[in-house]
C-alpha cells in the first residue's frame, strides 16, 4: 500500500442535495491510474452514463492532483479537471497549475468529484474535511479576480484558494474556462459545466503536509531532478526570463505560425510586433507556480493607447498567436488587453481567439456581413472589434450568441460551407502550430482525445528539434504513427497523471521522464514502479479515454485535421508548399492504429489491447 | 551567389537583424557558410553556436537549408544555391 503522496481520500460533493461522501483511494487505482488525468478519465469513464448532456445534472466535474503535488516535487504544481465536453462531446481534461492544486492535497483529498446542480448559484468553500454551501447570488455575475476577492473577504482568509468562474461560463459559453489566481483550466468549455451546476466557486483551504514514503529516496531523486533543471542549456537562461512567447519567434522562422486563420501562414509573419522582444518590453516581473524553482509565468502591463496599464499574467505562446498572428494583430498592447479580458470573462484564450478569427474570415469573404457582426468591422487586424466580440460572446450578446459555442457549432448555424472555415479537431479549435509542416504533431491533433489540444502530445521532436527518442524530419509521413504514441503515451503518464509541467520536462528530461518519474513515485509514495510501469499507465489512460469517445459515438472518421490544411499547401516562408494531404492523414492513421492495437479499418478499440492493459471491463462495457 | 541567413533570439541579438543576405560563392556548402559565420562574428557567437575554439555546431542548435534540417540533407556537405534561406535556430522551448 502506498504510504505517501496520496492523502488516500477522494471527496465526493452532491450539490442537488448538499451533501458530501468521503471516499477511500484504492491501491489499484493509484497503481493503475497514478492521479490526475488518470483519476479524472477513470471516474468520467465509470461514472459519466454514454449520452449524457454534458450540461446536465448528470455530468460531473472532477478535480484531481496527483501524488507529487503539494509534496515538493519540482514543477508538480498542477491538477487535472475531467468531465465530458460540451464544445466536443468527448472527454473534456485540462490542466492547471498554481497554488488551487496544492491546497487541494493539503486539504486532504486526493481528487473531489462535483456532482448534480445546485437549485441556485453557490459556491462550495472546503476547510480540510468541512465543507459548507454559501449562497453565491451576491457574486454570480462578477468577473473572475472580483469573484476571488468576495470570496476570500466572505471567508476571512485571504490564504484561502479559489477556482472559479466567469460570466462566459455562467451564460454556459461551450468556450468557457474556470480560473484560479491567474491560471486557466483553459479548454474544452468546462466552465460551461460548472455553470450549468449554479456552481461559482470552489474555495479550498488546507493545513496538513504531504506525506513522504522515503525521505532519504526522496532527497535523491528530487535532486536528481534539480541537476537535470540546472543542467538544462536554456531553462533558467532563457526560459525563466521569456517564458513561452520565445515560440512565436521560433514558429514564425520556421514557417508555422499560424496567420489570419491560417490562411496566411508564412505570409503575415509579425514577430518584431509580438515575439520576444516586443513581450519583454512589456514585463514587469514574473511568477512562480507552487513548487516550482523556474517561474516562467511572465507578468506584463500594455503601455500603449487605450491598453495603457491593463496588467496580465501572460499572454503566454497560445495567446500571442489566438489573438496575435491568428486574428492579424502585429502589436502586443491588444493581446495583453484580451488575454486579461479573457481571464476575467472567464473565456478559453484559444477557442476565444480562433472562434473570432474564423468570424473575421467570413467576414472578409462576405459570408457574415456587417448586420451579422451588429456593425462591428470585423476584419483581420482590427483589435477594438476583437475585444468588442470578446465580450459579446461571454454575455452571448448579439454576435457572440452566434460565437458562443465555438467555431464549429457557428458554422453549423451559418451554414453557406461556413465550416470550412472552422479551423478546429472534433470541435475543438487549433493551437498555434501549422501541422502542414509539422506531420507529427497533426497527427497528435487528429488522434488526440481531447480533440485539437496543444496539451496532448506535442511533437517537441518537430516543433523543437529534440531528438528524442530519435532524430525526426518534420516533413516526413512514415514514422508518425510511432512517435505519436510515444508522445502520448510518455506526456499523459508524466505530464497529465503525476501531473508535471511540460515546460520543465521538455527543456531539462526529454529522454528520461519516465525513469524520474518512476524513481520519484518510489520515493513519494512507496509504491515501487519500473519506467515501463509509469509508460504502461499512459497508455491505459489514452486508451480509456478513447473507449469514452467511441461509446460516445465517435469514429476513426473524426481523427482528422480541417479541410484547409489539407487541400492548401502553404503558400510563403520555411515550410511553403507543406500540406498534410488526405492520403497522407490516411497513412499516418494507419501506422497509429495498427502500432496502437486497434483495428486499422475503423480505429476502434480491441479485446486484446483493453485485457492487456488491465481493462477488461471497458471491453465488456463496449461489447467487444 | 546570395543566400539569407535568418535567425532568432540571441543568435539575432549578436548579428543584429533577423534577415542578413550574404555572398557566397558558387558551389558553397553549409559548411562553408557556418566557417563564414565564424569569421565574421567571431567569439561574440560562439557562445551561443559553436564549441569553444572550433566550427563545431552546438548539439542543440538547429541549421535547416528551406526549412528541412540539414540531417535530413547531407549534412554540413548540403550544396547551397542562389535563393537558399539558412535558419539558424537556438533551443528553443514552452508551447
Amino acid at each position: 500500500m502506498y504510504s505517501g503522496g496520496y492523502t488516500g481520500k477522494i471527496l465526493r460533493i452532491n450539490l442537488t442535495n448538499k451533501t458530501t461522501v468521503e471516499e477511500p483511494l484504492s491501491e489499484e487505482m493509484a497503481r493503475d491510474f497514478i492521479g490526475g488525468a488518470g483519476f479524472g478519465i477513470k471516474y468520467l469513464f465509470d461514472e459519466v452514463k454514454p449520452g449524457t448532456d454534458p450540461l446536465g445534472p448528470a455530468n460531473k466535474l472532477i478535480f484531481a492532483p496527483g501524488p507529487f503535488t503539494g509534496a515538493g516535487v519540482p514543477s508538480a504544481s498542477r491538477m487535472s479537471v475531467t468531465g465530458r465536453s460540451p464544445l466536443t462531446g468527448a472527454v473534456g481534461m485540462a490542466l492547471s497549475g498554481g497554488e488551487f492544486p496544492a491546497e487541494m492535497k493539503f486539504a486532504g483529498w486526493d481528487a473531489i468529484i462535483i456532482e448534480g446542480k445546485a437549485e441556485k448559484p453557490m459556491y462550495v468553500a472546503i476547510k480540510g474535511k468541512d465543507v459548507r454551501f454559501h449562497d453565491a447570488s451576491h457574486c454570480w455575475g462578477t468577473l473572475t479576480s472580483d469573484c476571488q476577492q468576495i470570496i476570500k473577504k466572505d471567508l476571512g482568509d485571504q490564504n484561502v484558494r479559489v477556482c472559479c468562474i466567469g460570466p462566459a461560463g455562467e451564460h454556459l459559453s461551450r468556450i468557457s474556462s474556470l480560473i484560479n489566481e491567474r491560471r486557466a483550466v483553459g479548454r474544452k468549455g468546462l466552465g460551461a459545466v460548472m455553470g450549468s451546476k449554479n456552481l461559482k466557486a470552489i474555495a479550498i483551504r488546507g493545513t496538513d503536509s504531504v506525506a513522504i514514503a522515503s525521505k532519504e529516496k526522496y532527497k535523491k531523486a528530487r535532486s536528481e531532478l534539480l541537476k537535470a533543471f540546472k543542467e538544462s542549456p536554456i531553462l533558467y537562461s532563457e526560459f525563466s526570463h521569456h517564458g513561452t512567447p520565445m515560440v512565436t519567434d521560433l514558429t514564425g522562422a520556421m514557417g508555422v505560425l499560424p496567420a489570419k486563420n491560417w490562411s496566411a501562414t508564412g505570409e503575415f509573419v509579425p514577430v518584431e510586433g509580438i515575439g520576444r522582444d516586443a513581450q519583454a518590453s512589456r514585463k514587469i516581473g514574473r511568477e512562480h507556480c507552487h513548487d516550482c524553482p523556474v517561474g516562467c509565468s511572465q507578468l506584463k502591463v500594455a503601455k500603449e493607447a487605450e491598453y495603457a496599464g491593463i496588467l496580465s499574467e501572460g499572454p503566454d505562446f497560445e495567446t500571442v498567436y489566438s489573438f496575435g498572428s491568428g486574428v492579424g494583430i502585429d502589436e502586443v498592447d491588444p493581446i495583453i488587453a484580451a488575454d486579461r479580458l479573457a481571464d476575467e470573462l472567464g473565456l478559453d484564450t484559444i477557442s476565444a481567439g480562433v472562434t473570432i478569427s474564423f468570424a473575421m474570415e467570413l467576414f472578409e469573404k462576405g459570408i457574415l456581413t456587417l448586420e451579422e457582426t451588429d456593425g462591428i468591422d470585423l476584419r483581420f487586424g482590427n483589435d477594438e472589434a476583437m475585444i468588442k466580440v470578446l465580450r459579446k460572446i461571454a454575455y452571448r450578446e448579439g454576435l457572440g450568441e452566434l460565437l458562443a459555442d465555438g467555431s464549429l457549432a457557428a458554422a453549423k448555424k451559418i451554414g453557406k460551407r461556413a465550416e470550412k472555415y472552422a479551423m478546429q479537431v472534433k470541435g475543438l479549435e487549433l493551437p498555434g502550430y501549422d501541422v502542414r509542416a509539422l506531420k507529427g504533431h497533426g497527427l497528435g491533433f487528429a488522434t488526440s482525445y481531447t480533440g485539437a489540444d496543444h496539451c496532448r502530445g506535442y511533437a517537441f521532436q518537430e516543433v523543437f528539434g529534440v531528438p528524442v527518442p530519435w532524430e525526426v524530419d518534420r516533413f516526413a509521413i512514415e514514422g508518425k504513427g510511432k512517435l505519436t504514441i510515444w508522445n502520448q503515451d510518455v506526456r499523459t503518464a508524466t505530464l497529465d497523471c503525476a501531473p508535471m509541467c511540460a515546460f520543465l520536462l521538455d527543456m531539462a528530461v526529454p529522454a528520461t521522464a519516465c525513469q524520474h518519474t518512476a524513481s520519484l513515485m518510489e520515493a513519494v509514495t512507496g509504491l515501487s514502479f519500473t519506467p515501463e510501469e509509469v509508460l504502461e499507465a499512459g497508455e491505459r489512460v489514452n486508451n480509456l479515454a478513447k473507449a469514452f469517445n467511441v461509446r460516445e459515438g465517435f469514429t476513426r472518421a473524426d481523427d482528422t485535421l480541417p479541410e484547409r490544411l489539407m487541400t492548401e499547401p502553404l503558400k510563403a516562408g520555411s515550410s511553403k508548399g507543406q500540406l498534410i494531404s488526405r492520403e497522407d492523414l490516411d497513412t499516418m492513421l494507419d501506422e497509429y492504429y495498427a502500432l496502437r492495437g486497434w483495428d486499422v479499418k475503423t480505429g476502434m478499440l480491441t479485446r486484446e489491447k483493453l485485457t492487456d492493459l488491465r481493462l477488461e471491463y471497458v471491453a465488456d462495457a463496449l461489447e467487444l | 551567389m546570395k543566400v539569407t541567413l535568418h535567425t532568432i533570439l540571441e543568435i539575432k541579438d549578436v548579428i543584429g537583424q533577423r534577415l542578413t543576405e550574404i555572398e557566397l560563392p558558387s558551389g558553397s556548402t553549409v559548411d562553408d557558410f557556418l566557417a563564414y559565420m565564424k569569421e565574421r562574428w567571431g567569439d561574440e557567437l560562439s557562445i551561443s553556436l559553436f564549441h569553444p575554439n572550433s566550427v563545431e555546431v552546438l548539439p542543440y542548435v538547429r541549421v535547416m537549408v528551406n526549412g528541412q534540417t540539414i540531417e535530413f540533407l547531407e549534412g554540413r556537405d548540403t550544396l547551397l544555391k542562389d535563393g537558399d534561406e539558412i535558419l539558424i535556430l537556438p533551443p528553443v522551448s514552452g508551447g
